[in-house]
């Protein structure tokens, strides 16, 4: 079973991600900031990252950063999921290492297409 | 000599009464509201006075009881003068403090009187006797005297010490040679009145009669020759000019051809901490910091193009500040560039501001994104029925709240770009691109939703060769799709949207041609302001925000080319925009 880890501050987010990907056969986990974001890459050792970039301790970049850094991290799939609807910064996420960029509000559609796409690359 | 009616003296008198008369009217006609004129117009007064009494003292027909009378009204005259003057020369050198004071008020008024009423008393001159000119008098040796004396010397003296401090302080050069010539013509009669009418009565010697006012005549020509000269006392062009330059809160810099300083006024010191003096001759670029000194420079030089540009200004203590320099060209009147004028405004609270407003927008976009988003997907996730089956009507009103969630984060998106296309924030990535590529692009995204509403949307014919534009692709989509979901909302089913590219001189142009119900004329001036929906009927389409035609003119215009509309009611709609067609290599 894949699974897929929520780096996200706004636990509303997190229980419609929940409610979306379980059903589906997704293991969820999450952690509420960067730095736990961090911590539970580690220790779960997900098939997928949900990363949000305005969060509290670190932001998004910089956990992107430190995950790519990171020899036993570098590889695992990271979708950016944020409110901040910046051309700028979906290029800024994507030159740090993220590999998709999606904002929010979005279409579920499209965002199954790419984490289907993605962890069958995994794989 | 004794029995002509009016002697030499008398006559001179006269002469002088006549010309302090007409100063006098030409005074206060020249300026009736002004302080200063009415001040001069009261030293005049007094002249007129002396003057006066002296035509009948020193004219030996008149007997001694009468020549007291008019000695008793010509003391009025010359005790009063020295307030007035110290009061015109406070008015005109704007000595504030001392105009305000109370003690010096009160001097200027207890004084004259003190000495009217000790003359009239008959404690200042004695001794009246007639001589072959008239009557003579004698100061008496009394300390009233000496002490009148000393108090009168004082104040001329005051009045001269003013004016000259003054001269040497202002920088306006207007004033500064009113002061000198005030100045200068107030020592002739200075010396001169101060032999007959005090040295000469005081060693006993009585062959000349007093002559003060008629000395004095020199110097109140002086102020009027002042006014006359400079004008002071009205406002003229020039003079506003230069009082305006010099109040300005902003640093105004004259540049000659070369960019050298020819003058700066005394806001420079305020903003840059130079003062005025330190800038002068020098080139303008030491007001700019060192990375940008050519770049600066050249634009400063550039005499074809007055206007605004931002700028930095580098401080005497090396503080960086933003500014908006405004420069116009002196240019002869016979032609030919003399010069440049550059007004450098502070710009450090403004910039301030719009990165807070930019801070602000940003941060109310995201913040509204983030409720709207789980709003959508709590929806998303009941309309596709993954916990449960749910009934038509049910669904029904689902769908037109995420309808409703959607064009709300169009909106906010909208906003987005409307408030940096008016800030000029946004980034351009100009590239050579194929306008041909974009388009089909454009067509094969919106294709499905064209084809689900029965509407027809095709591409006209290209022209043979690729038509390469210079743009921005991203923004070159974004435009695309709002003209033609601009379309898309108000053609009705079974109408058809067609889109044709043609070049013309230097431009690609596209069009957006439509079969619905078209604009009304009178909408049409209005048609790419904000928040405009009218005219076209709405066809089945989602409701817009009315904010995508003034976005699409913005990104047209920054790119270099012009966006129109073209149309009918009942003949369709057809938009159109041009963009720089990249040059051949």
């Amino acid at each position: 079973m894949a699974k897929i880890l929520i780096i996200e501050d706004e636990k509303e987010h997190i229980f419609m991600f929940r409610k979306r990907f379980e059903p589906m056969g997704y293991d969820i986990v999450e952690a509420h900031n960067g730095k736990e974001g961090i911590e539970k890459v580690k220790q779960e050792k997900p098939d997928l990252i949900f990363l949000d970039l305005v969060m509290p301790v670190m932001n998004g970049i910089e956990v992107c950063k430190a995950l790519r850094d990171d020899p036993e991290t570098k590889d695992v799939p990271i979708i950016v999921v944020s409110a901040v609807g910046e051309f700028e910064l979906a290029q800024e996420c994507l030159r740090a290492g993220a590999n998709d960029f999606v904002r929010k509000p979005f279409e579920a559609k499209e965002l199954i297409k790419k984490v289907n796409k993605l962890i069958k690359q995994g794989k | 000599m004794g029995g002509s009616l009016i002697n030499i003296y008398s006559f001179v008198h006269i002469v002088s009464l006549v010309i302090y008369l007409l100063l006098l009217i030409y005074i206060l006609a020249n300026n009736f509201r002004s302080a200063i004129n009415r001040s001069i117009a009261a030293i005049l007064f007094c002249f007129v006075l002396w003057t006066f009494s002296l035509i009948f003292i020193h004219n030996p027909l008149v007997s001694q009881s009468t020549a007291r009378i008019f000695y008793d009204i010509g003391v009025i005259g010359w005790a009063s003068f020295g307030s007035f003057a110290l009061y015109f020369v406070l008015l005109f050198t704007r000595n504030r403090r001392w105009l305000q004071s109370k003690l010096l008020r009160v001097t200027m008024i207890v004084w004259p009187l003190s000495i009217i009423y000790s003359q009239w008393k008959g404690w200042l001159a004695v001794d009246y006797i007639q001589r072959s000119w008239g009557w003579s008098y004698h100061w008496t040796d009394s300390p009233i005297f000496f002490s009148y004396y000393l108090s009168y010397l004082f104040f001329i003296g005051l009045v001269i010490y003013l004016l000259f401090s003054f001269s040497r302080k202002t920088n306006d050069k207007t004033q500064k040679g009113q002061a000198l010539i005030i100045m200068s013509t107030s020592i002739v009669p200075l010396i001169l009145g101060g032999i007959t009418d005090v040295l000469l009565p005081k060693l006993n010697i009585h062959t000349v009669p007093n002559m003060a006012p008629d000395f004095v005549v020199i110097w109140a020509m002086g102020i009027v020759y002042a006014i006359v000269r400079y004008r002071f006392l009205a406002i003229t062009p020039a003079v506003a000019a230069d009082n305006i330059i010099a109040a300005m809160p902003d640093p105004l810099l004259l540049l000659d051809e070369d960019q050298n300083i020819v003058f700066a006024n005394g806001a420079t010191l305020n903003l840059l901490g130079y003062s005025p003096k330190e800038l002068q001759d020098k080139r303008i670029d030491v007001v700019f910091p060192l990375e940008q000194k050519e770049e600066q420079l050249a634009n400063i030089a550039s005499k074809e193009r007055a206007g605004n540009y931002n700028l930095d200004l580098m401080a005497k203590d090396g503080r960086i500040i933003p500014a908006i320099c405004s420069t116009s060209i002196i240019k002869r009147s016979i032609g030919g560039v003399v010069g440049t004028v550059c007004i450098m405004k502070d710009m450090t609270e403004a910039r301030k501001i719009d990165i807070m407003k930019d801070e602000f927008v940003t941060n109310v976009s995201h913040e509204l994104r983030t409720p709207l988003s789980i709003i959508k997907e709590g929806i998303s996730i009941i309309l596709e029925e993954i916990y449960g089956k749910i009934g038509k009507e049910q669904k029904e009103l689902l769908s037109v709240s995420r309808q409703n969630v959607d064009r709300l984060s169009r909106l906010i998106d909208d906003l987005l770009d409307i408030s940096k296309i008016e800030a000029h924030k946004v980034k351009l990535e100009i590239r050579k691109s194929n306008i041909g590529d974009i388009i089909k692009d454009v067509l094969s995204q919106l294709k499905s939703t064209a084809r689900e509403r029965r509407i027809k949307l095709s591409l006209g014919k290209l022209p043979r060769q690729p038509v390469f534009v210079l743009a921005d692709k991203d923004k070159l989509d974004q435009i695309v799709i709002n003209l033609i979901s601009n379309s898309l909302k108000f053609t009705p089913r079974g109408g058809s949207i067609k889109v044709d590219i043609v070049v013309r001189e230097n431009f690609a142009e596209v069009s957006v041609a439509d079969t619905g119900k078209g604009i009304e004329e009178k909408d049409m001036p209005r048609l790419f302001s904000k928040f405009q929906q009218f005219g076209r009927k709405p066809g089945p389409g989602a409701k817009g925000t009315g904010l995508g035609l003034s976005i699409s003119k913005g990104l047209v215009e920054m790119q270099g080319g012009r966006i129109w509309a073209e149309s009918k009611p009942g003949a369709g709609s057809k938009f159109s925009f041009s963009i720089p067609l990249a040059k051949e290599e």
